[in-house]
């Protein structure tokens, strides 16, 4: 069994009822997110349009987090998921210097890494991911990638050629997949910044997670 | 976690760039100095009982102790930098050997362990041919452990700037220029000015290189990621 997730970009309206569910069901400290919501305005006024890309954990098969980690607290499990053992964790902060897609944060309450587990707990009780129940259209689809007859599967098959996933040329061959996806919702450096802004200076952010 | 203004819509562009913050701040930079301090003096050390070993020789005892000293310093940041510190010993009870921070905590460890029975050999025993038998050993351990940070870094695939090659470079280099520093201050005038003239050789190339490399990777890195 290997898990995954596919979000169809052109069914998202943006509501983030997948972010508020995920920070419900695992109780996500306020700063920090497991799942984000990604928008950018496309277009100048009054030719605008915004586009909205749910962003979490892509549980890589190749996953630099679990990589990195001294103490084997990010680690598989039997169907796929990149899970976290917080009670493990020594708080290194590796891998959160190790994600490419900046999917791990330091917990403020426990001092300890955290993230996306696809809902692993709900998983284990054969439930869906908080964050696929709460979608009004269907947007977020999660299921066994290696059954044929599974529906994203099915949706990959029948989406042959529109379908993507982030930073690729990373090489840690995410388990998340996106339909209808394009330069402006998965490439980070593809959209216009103000003047004098780059990656590495200029960059406002909220604050994180940790102690220091 | 980045976001900001596009002024032409007034709106908020939010980023998925790898770059949420400084999360290894001070505290790294200060484990990295003091690293190098600790296993570039044993460099050094070598350097000098080989190649000057009748001038030289009452650097052993001073050494190995500059080198406990800041390699415990070394630790110190390490730990500290945890946000659980008090799990540390999770990296020696459930390792996991993929990652560069427990190859290098067991590496470091081992060094540890060489240093104490180097200072134990001329200090209790002042047995100098004792001191450098563990000496080869140590320095060969002191390549890892130096070096290992930079497979940490290069295992951080959110930071484009950290390249392996540069940054193994750089670790050497930095361990070189700190452990020839700390050399001089510690010869002081005792040294000949043969001595003082490899080290300062020394010194000078290692820190005109690692310049050149900081350069270089901070000024094109940045175009390149």
């Amino acid at each position: 069994m290997q898990l995954g997730f596919l979000v169809d970009l052109r069914l998202c309206m943006g509501c983030k009822g997948c972010e508020i569910a995920c920070k419900v069901e695992n109780e996500v400290p306020l700063s920090t997110w497991r799942l984000r919501v990604k928008y950018v305005d496309v277009g100048t006024f009054p030719e605008t349009r915004r586009t909205f890309t749910p962003l979490r954990c892509n549980h890589c098969a190749n996953a630099p987090c679990e990589r990195i980690c001294p103490v084997s607290a990010l680690h598989y499990i039997e169907n796929g998921i990149v899970n976290i053992d917080k009670e493990r964790c020594i708080g290194c902060a590796g891998c959160v210097m190790a994600c490419p897609y900046g999917a791990i944060y330091i917990d403020p309450q426990t001092q300890t890494a955290d993230k996306c587990t696809y809902c692993a707990h709900r998983v284990a009780s054969s439930m869906m991911p908080s964050c696929v129940v709460a979608c009004p259209v269907e947007a977020n689809i999660f299921g066994d990638l290696d059954d044929p007859m599974s529906n994203i599967s099915k949706y990959i098959q029948q989406h042959q050629g529109n379908v993507q996933v982030r930073k690729p040329e990373k090489g840690t061959d995410p388990h998340h997949f996106y339909v209808g996806g394009g330069n402006v919702t998965l490439n980070p450096l593809a959209s216009f910044r103000g003047e004098g802004h780059n990656l590495f200076n200029k960059l406002t952010h909220l604050p994180i997670g940790g102690h220091h | 976690m980045a976001h900001e203004i596009i002024a032409a819509t007034n709106a908020i562009v939010t980023l998925d760039v790898a770059l949420p913050g400084i999360v290894w701040g001070w505290i790294i930079t200060m484990n990295m100095w003091a690293k190098s301090i600790g296993t570039g003096i044993i460099f050094l050390t070598f350097f000098l009982l080989k190649k000057y070993p009748k001038e030289t020789g009452f650097i052993r005892f001073p050494a190995v102790a500059v080198s406990i000293v800041f390699i415990h310093l070394f630790l110190f940041f390490t730990v500290i930098d945890l946000h659980q510190m008090f799990r540390f010993w999770h990296i020696f009870f459930y390792p996991h050997l993929t990652s560069a921070i427990t190859i290098g905590a067991w590496m470091a460890t081992g060094f540890v362990g060489l240093l104490l029975a180097m200072a134990y050999a001329i200090y209790m025993k002042k047995d100098e041919a004792m001191y450098d038998k563990y000496l080869g050993w140590t320095v060969l351990l002191a390549i890892p452990v130096t070096l290992y940070t930079a497979g940490l870094m290069a295992e951080s695939t959110a930071r484009e700037l950290w390249q392996m090659p540069t940054e193994s470079a750089q670790m050497i280099l930095a361990a070189l220029l700190a452990g020839s520093a700390t050399m001089l201050l510690l010869g002081g005038n005792k040294f000949s000015d043969t001595v003082k003239k490899d080290l300062g050789i020394i010194l000078g190339l290692s820190a005109f290189s690692a310049f050149t490399l900081y350069m270089a990777e901070y000024i094109f890195g940045g175009m390149k990621a």
